[in-house]
């Protein structure tokens, strides 16, 4: 699960969603099922936060610039 | 040698007119995904998102149309428009009012271009009152169409404005009458601007730029420029425009040179 099996660069990326400015439009849910998925009431839960591939990375910065609250955050994480 | 000239000339002035319409509908289209908005298409196949893309997509063609609109005009000799035009809408000659509503609308919309590029890095809200901006752009840009377009005297023009402008209207009514804007006072008072503006709208077109009479409107302001500059040269490079449009001679040839100023 650490970075080096499914990171592809140096900088690990993870997904960040704030909860109070979410108003469940659940575009990233669509688009990252494998990350994240909706709760009773349709809001996202993250179930894993950080970003391995290349094309989640891809998929998270989509949904960062289109979350109808911009909510949705990819953050750059310090390197441990 | 008149001829060499007048051919790219009119090669410019052709795709001045096409480029304007076919930005005006993409920015219709784009409009109406943003109306409806893409939370609104329930589908299992296809992610919410991609409607949400699509609407930036066209919205960003139809910003490149009219880039093209504007700078083959700005290109284009006979207009003598000059480059400060694309941001400056005061101190036109030619047909003033409509052309300053045109370059304000499209100075109003490059601001919600950029917003929206930089919009993640932007409170929500102030994106979100920019991006609000385009309801009076869209009905600038089809006044600024109607007044300024040689082309709306013909039928199969009037009859994409009035798709236009209807597509609109049913997608504001519908968002509308969805229910999630504001009180139901808003909401009355919302409908029935989006049916009052456009209704206006299409009033005066009727009896204004649908009317094969209109460009005659710009005679007298015009005329003095004819006398000025050589006015033969002028008229007949006007010849050349005008000649393929299909158009008898009527009020155009006394408009003879009016794009000039």
């Amino acid at each position: 699960m650490s970075g080096g099996t499914r990171g592809t660069s140096r900088r690990r990326l993870r997904i960040q969603i704030d909860p109070i400015r979410c108003d469940g439009y659940g575009y990233c849910v669509e688009l990252l099922p494998e990350l994240l998925s909706f709760d009773d009431w349709g809001y996202p839960i993250v179930n894993h936060s950080e970003l391995g591939t290349a094309d989640e990375v891809a998929l998270a910065k989509r949904v960062e610039h289109l979350c109808p609250r911009l909510a949705f955050r990819v953050l750059r994480e310090a390197k441990p | 040698m008149a001829a060499a000239i007048a051919i790219p000339s009119q090669l410019l002035w052709y795709v001045t007119r096409s480029s304007g319409l076919i930005a005006f509908g993409l920015i219709t289209a784009a409009v109406v995904l943003g109306v409806l908005g893409a939370e609104r298409f329930r589908t299992i196949e296809r992610p919410r998102i991609h409607y949400a893309e699509l609407h930036r997509g066209i919205a960003l063609f139809g910003t490149v149309m009219l880039a093209v609109h504007i700078l083959t005009a700005v290109v284009d000799p006979f207009t003598h428009l000059g480059w400060t035009s694309i941001f400056d809408p005061f101190g036109r000659t030619y047909r003033p009012l409509y052309l300053a509503l045109g370059i304000a609308a499209f100075d109003l919309l490059l601001a919600v271009v950029v917003t929206s590029l930089l919009r993640k890095h932007l409170p929500l809200t102030l994106w979100k009152c920019i991006h609000f901006v385009v309801y009076p752009v869209w009905v600038a840009g089809v006044v600024h169409g109607l007044g300024t377009g040689t082309d709306s005297k013909f039928l199969i023009v009037q009859i994409f404005y009035l798709v236009n402008l209807a597509i609109v209207v049913v997608a504001v009514w519908a968002r509308v009458l969805s229910g999630d804007v504001g009180s139901r006072l808003a909401r009355f008072g919302l409908g029935t601007l989006a049916l009052a503006v456009p209704a206006l709208v299409m009033i005066w077109a009727y009896r204004g730029p649908f009317l094969p009479s209109w460009s005659s409107h710009f005679v007298s302001s015009r005329s003095v420029a004819v006398s000025t500059s050589g006015s033969q040269k002028q008229v007949s490079h006007e010849a050349t425009h005008e000649g393929s449009s299909g158009e008898p001679n009527d009020s155009r040839s006394s408009e003879g040179g009016s794009r000039d100023s």
